[in-house]
């Protein structure tokens, strides 16, 4: 189990090199980059948004209730913006991305090959790596810091509705301690790495379970499972060993 | 899949809402400034920042003019505060820099109180005059352990030990010190520029405001125990 986890490490490993060369060679492929954005990014953007959206409003009334105790519900603002900033935005799009854009890119990579679209690719001298994965790959570290960025916001908007308009916090106040507790190179900053990191994570995962998956039915539908699980707990992983060693 | 403009359209409104996003988060949220250094550049040395932090508000009568940029331990272990400040401010070189506190448990700023000095603090130059922050803990350590009005001055973590910039107004300014339990290196304090010249009446206004604040201090103090 162990052999097959590291040759596993290793084919990962010379398929994330191939993505890299293909990168660097020309011809780019500008067009299929936009559409990968397109799918990637632009249809993922209801989940992210209403996710933050109803992630904000919980973390207020959450952390409302339990500040009104301390008589410091003045700093639900800072609560809110370092949570979702910190921690919460990444992971929380990392997941979502995982469950609705990684998921995608392995079942459409994997019907590809199942059906041998690749093959066909390769009859015509294409290089499937060139042309299928390297795109998909790019648009998923390109699209997260974008998604993870409106994620917070909606999420920040959300509290300011519950908070402000719904417990009674003052707007002031509000907005005054958000902004006087988060710091863009301590926070800001690191929430960016995080979630660049976890694009590469989801990209590469993705995209590798779909290429090496099983020419069936049986196969693509274990890829996509295994794109969701693995990347899930890979990303959960990834985030503890950056907020330890970083701390972001 | 065939070109489509309105696609590469919706595409390019999400990348510009998504930079939209994080340029709230990195300007508004994080407070990220491009504006390079204001060029006023002031120093000032504390005893004791208690926790001030870079980046925190320099501000005179609640306005803010600038911000800190840097806090090092200076060779006689007093915490070196360097201020960048808005280049058309005119200071006194007699101004006071205070550590003060927004609320009991807020964050630390810095608070300027010019005084009435016809010289002006030039760029590069150090503010004489300082108070450092008041660490709640040790004005309550202190009137645990009664100290507070019966001790001289170096008590209480080498709160007053420092060499004093102004030998008249400091020796005024010891009593109100030791009255208060503060530090005692707040010479002409408070109502500096409005009321003019003599360091005794600028003293007692010192004390006055100190004696208020440790006052307020040790009736919080009270309630905790």
């Amino acid at each position: 189990m162990i052999v097959a986890f590291v040759n596993e490490l290793g084919e990962l490993a010379v398929f994330t090199a191939r993505i890299l060369s293909a990168l660097l060679r020309p011809p780019f492929r500008g067009r299929l980059f936009v559409d990968e954005i397109y799918k990637l990014g632009v249809l993922s953007l209801v989940i992210i948004c209403v996710s933050g959206f109803a992630v904000g409003m919980v973390l207020a009334l959450q952390g409302y209730n339990t500040l009104v105790r301390f008589g410091a519900e003045q700093s639900l603002g800072a609560v809110l913006g370092l949570s979702l900033i910190r921690e919460l935005g990444p992971v929380l799009t990392a997941l979502l991305a995982t469950g609705r854009a990684g998921s995608a890119t392995a079942a459409e990579i994997g019907t590809m090959v199942a059906t041998e679209q690749l093959d066909g690719l390769r009859m015509m001298s294409i290089d499937p790596v060139d042309y299928v994965v390297a795109p998909k790959a790019v648009a998923m570290v390109l699209v997260m810091p974008l998604l993870a960025a409106l994620f917070i916001s909606c999420g920040i908007f959300g509290g300011y509705v519950i908070g402000v308009k719904l417990m009674g916090v003052d707007a002031g106040n509000f907005l005054t301690s958000l902004e006087g507790a988060v710091d863009f190179h301590a926070d800001v900053l690191g929430s960016f790495v995080k979630v660049i990191v976890f694009g590469v994570l989801i990209g590469l995962i993705s995209t590798f379970r779909g290429f090496t998956s099983a020419p069936t039915s049986a196969g693509v539908s274990f890829a996509t499972t295994s794109t969701v699980v693995v990347g899930s707990v890979s990303v959960l992983i990834f985030d503890y060993v950056i907020t330890a060693l970083w701390g972001v | 899949m065939s070109p489509s403009p309105v696609r590469d359209f919706i595409v390019g409104i999400f990348v510009l809402l998504g930079l939209a996003a994080v340029g709230y988060l990195s300007f508004s949220v994080g407070g990220l400034s491009y504006a390079a250094p204001a060029g006023f550049t002031v120093y000032a040395r504390f005893d004791e920042t208690g926790g001030l932090k870079s980046r925190a508000p320099v501000e005179i009568a609640g306005v803010k003019v600038g911000r800190v940029t840097g806090i090092v331990l200076d060779e006689n272990y007093r915490a070196r505060v360097s201020m960048d400040l808005e280049p058309e401010l005119k200071l006194p070189t007699d101004t006071t820099a205070s550590i003060v506190t927004s609320g009991i448990l807020g964050d630390r700023y810095i608070t300027l109180q010019p005084g009435g000095e016809d010289q002006l603090l030039k760029n590069g130059d150090e503010i004489a005059f300082t108070e450092s922050a008041i660490i709640l803990e040790r004005l309550i350590g202190k009137l645990v352990h009664g100290s507070v009005g019966d001790e001289s001055n170096g008590n209480g973590g080498g709160d007053g030990s420092s060499p004093k910039p102004d030998a008249g107004a400091g020796a005024a300014a010891d009593g109100a010190a030791t009255s208060s339990g503060s530090q005692p290196e707040a010479t002409p304090a408070a109502a500096g520029a409005s009321t003019g010249t003599g360091s005794q009446p600028e003293a007692g206004a010192a004390a006055k405001s100190e004696g208020a604040t440790s006052g307020g201090s040790a009736g919080r103090g009270g309630t905790a125990e």
